[in-house]
């Protein structure tokens, strides 16, 4: 490395691998419930769609992968993240104050980005699992075929943004609770909850007023 | 578990993973980097189109519908986006039609291929514009269905009242025939017997007969085959008599006709002389006295004469009693 850039190298690799260490422990928090309410969804939607409507397993993962990627996916991984990293904003606030902005806000967009592929490859390889047919491959790489790119980067985006507005609620309820001497219990229910709601009114926004649902074949 | 802890790198380094797998995986599934060519398609219904849509050639995904535009002549025009690798596939006499999979399944544009043939390059950045049949629609099909039905049921009924009227009087007909056909095979039936009876008789004593025949053939064949070679051989020396007799008569013949030409002129020379005594009658007492002998004999130059008279018949002319001799040959 050219000497001269090494003190600049140093400079910077110290806060991004800061960045990066909060990121990593905070979707490692979230994996785990994210991972499991994959394989529910992925297992309960074509098994419920195969077995008591008579679809198909194609119809059914289709089916399957609009609702991961449209109907209730980013919705439901940020409001896990959100659910398990509330604490974590909190202890932030209490111990950073104002300076915990960085650390909550912006983690929260690779965060998102990570527990949303991992919920859509979970839910839609439980779904091919559960799906009658044995031809494992076959059937993912016919799955692949019909997602469109722009629905995952849509998807991708959507959560990352409500995991964001989520974070960063709960944050701004956090630093106003503690300047307001509110016990710790309350400041975290009620950041919680508001940032749940505040997810599910960013939903309804979105569906309304940015991208219309389309219950048909992802175009 | 402690909330302080640092990472392991284990959620970046999956999500990282999932993410190249996932990007790969798409641009394998949806042919990414492949370069494609467009095909346009003009239609006045675009029912069921829509970009994004599958093209598929000989039942085969080549390509996308990549837009849909509405032109001011109120015709849609349809731009395809199919893989160059198929260029050559596509020719002037395909045809674009919409397809479905099955009767709920997707739709699709599918095309007829019409390979160029060898050594005709395809068209290196021309547009190719396809004709397009759209797909059916649901409401001409079902009244097509109706009309195919109303026309089957009447034809069903017609043949409902013709089995009716026809079928009991051919049936009857029929029982009849059958009815002639066991009588006559009972008939055949009886009269066979003894047909066949001297058939077999006539067959034994063809055979008798034939072993008979090859019996005298095998007994008479030998000496046959003896008199047939004597045969030949008394032919052969006939023949070499014949040639024998040939050339002596070749010898003879010259002395003989002159012999035969002086005996003639002795003959003239008698018919001279006898004629003046002829004409006496002097000759003929003594010829009649003469040609009466004990033996019957005739005088010669004298023609003999039959012992009644012949219808017709005449004293012969003296001077035809000894004609001329012909002349050997």
């Amino acid at each position: 490395m050219i000497p001269f850039l090494r003190p600049m190298a140093s400079q910077l690799w110290s806060p991004l691998r800061s960045y990066l260490a909060l990121v990593d422990r905070d979707g490692q928090r979230c994996s785990a419930p994210v991972l499991l309410s994959g394989v529910v969804v992925g297992t309960g939607v074509v098994r419920l769609l195969g077995d008591s409507l008579a679809q198909t397993s194609r119809f059914s993962l289709e089916v399957l992968m609009l609702m991961v990627l449209q109907v209730f996916g980013p919705m439901l991984v940020a409001m896990i993240a959100i659910i398990r990293l509330t604490p974590d904003w909190v202890q932030r606030a209490l111990t950073a104050k104002q300076q915990a902005w960085p650390s909550v806000v912006l983690p929260a967009l690779p965060v998102a980005v990570g527990l949303m592929l991992q919920f859509l490859v979970v839910s839609l390889i439980s779904g091919v699992a559960a799906s009658p047919r044995t031809d494992f491959a076959g059937e993912l790489m016919e799955v692949l075929s019909g997602l469109q790119w722009q629905d995952l980067a849509r998807a991708l985006v959507r959560c990352a943004l409500f995991l964001l507005a989520g974070a960063a609620w709960c944050l701004r309820e956090s630093l106003v609770g503690m300047a307001r001497r509110r016990p710790l219990a309350d400041i975290v229910g009620d950041g919680l909850l508001h940032a749940l709601l505040l997810v599910l009114l960013l939903k309804l926004f979105w569906i309304l007023a940015i991208d219309p649902l389309r219950l048909g074949r992802p175009q | 578990m402690s909330r302080s802890t640092s990472g392991t790198g284990l959620f970046l380094l999956t999500g990282l993973l999932l993410a190249v797998g996932l990007l790969m995986a798409l641009a394998r599934e949806k042919h990414w980097g492949q370069p494609r060519f467009p095909v346009l398609l003009r239609t006045f219904n675009a029912d069921g189109l829509r970009p994004g849509m599958e093209v598929r050639l000989s039942g085969m995904p080549v390509g996308r519908v990549e837009q849909l535009s509405l032109q001011p002549d109120a015709s849609v025009l349809v731009r395809l986006g199919v893989e160059q690798q198929h260029r050559r596939l596509l020719g002037p006499g395909s045809r674009a039609f919409q397809g479905q999979e099955g009767l709920v399944g997707d739709h699709y544009i599918g095309i007829d291929p019409r390979p160029l043939t060898p050594g005709v390059a395809p068209a290196a950045q021309g547009v190719l514009a396809l004709p397009y049949e759209p797909g059916l629609d649901g409401r001409t099909l079902i009244a097509g269905l109706m009309a195919s039905k109303r026309q089957v049921d009447q034809t069903l009924e017609q043949t409902r009242r013709l089995a009716s009227a026809d079928v009991p009087r051919t049936l009857g007909a029929l029982r009849g025939t059958m009815a002639s056909v066991d009588r006559l095979s009972a008939q055949t039936g009886q009269e066979i017997k003894p047909t066949l009876g001297r058939v077999r008789q006539t067959l034994g004593q063809v055979d008798h007969l034939a072993a008979t025949v090859k019996r005298e053939t095998a007994q008479s064949g030998p000496p046959l085959r003896r008199t047939l070679g004597q045969a030949a051989g008394a032919a052969l020396a006939a023949q070499t008599t014949a040639r024998e007799a040939s050339a002596a008569l070749h010898q003879v013949r010259t002395p003989l006709q002159r012999t035969v030409g002086e005996l003639e002129q002795l003959s003239h020379g008698l018919n001279r002389l006898l004629a003046p005594l002829l004409g006496s009658g002097w000759l003929d007492r003594a010829g009649e006295a003469g040609a009466a002998g004990p033996r019957g004999e005739t005088k010669p130059g004298l023609a003999p004469r039959a012992p009644w008279p012949s219808p017709g018949s005449e004293l012969e002319d003296p001077g035809r009693a000894h004609p001329r001799m012909p002349l050997l040959p």
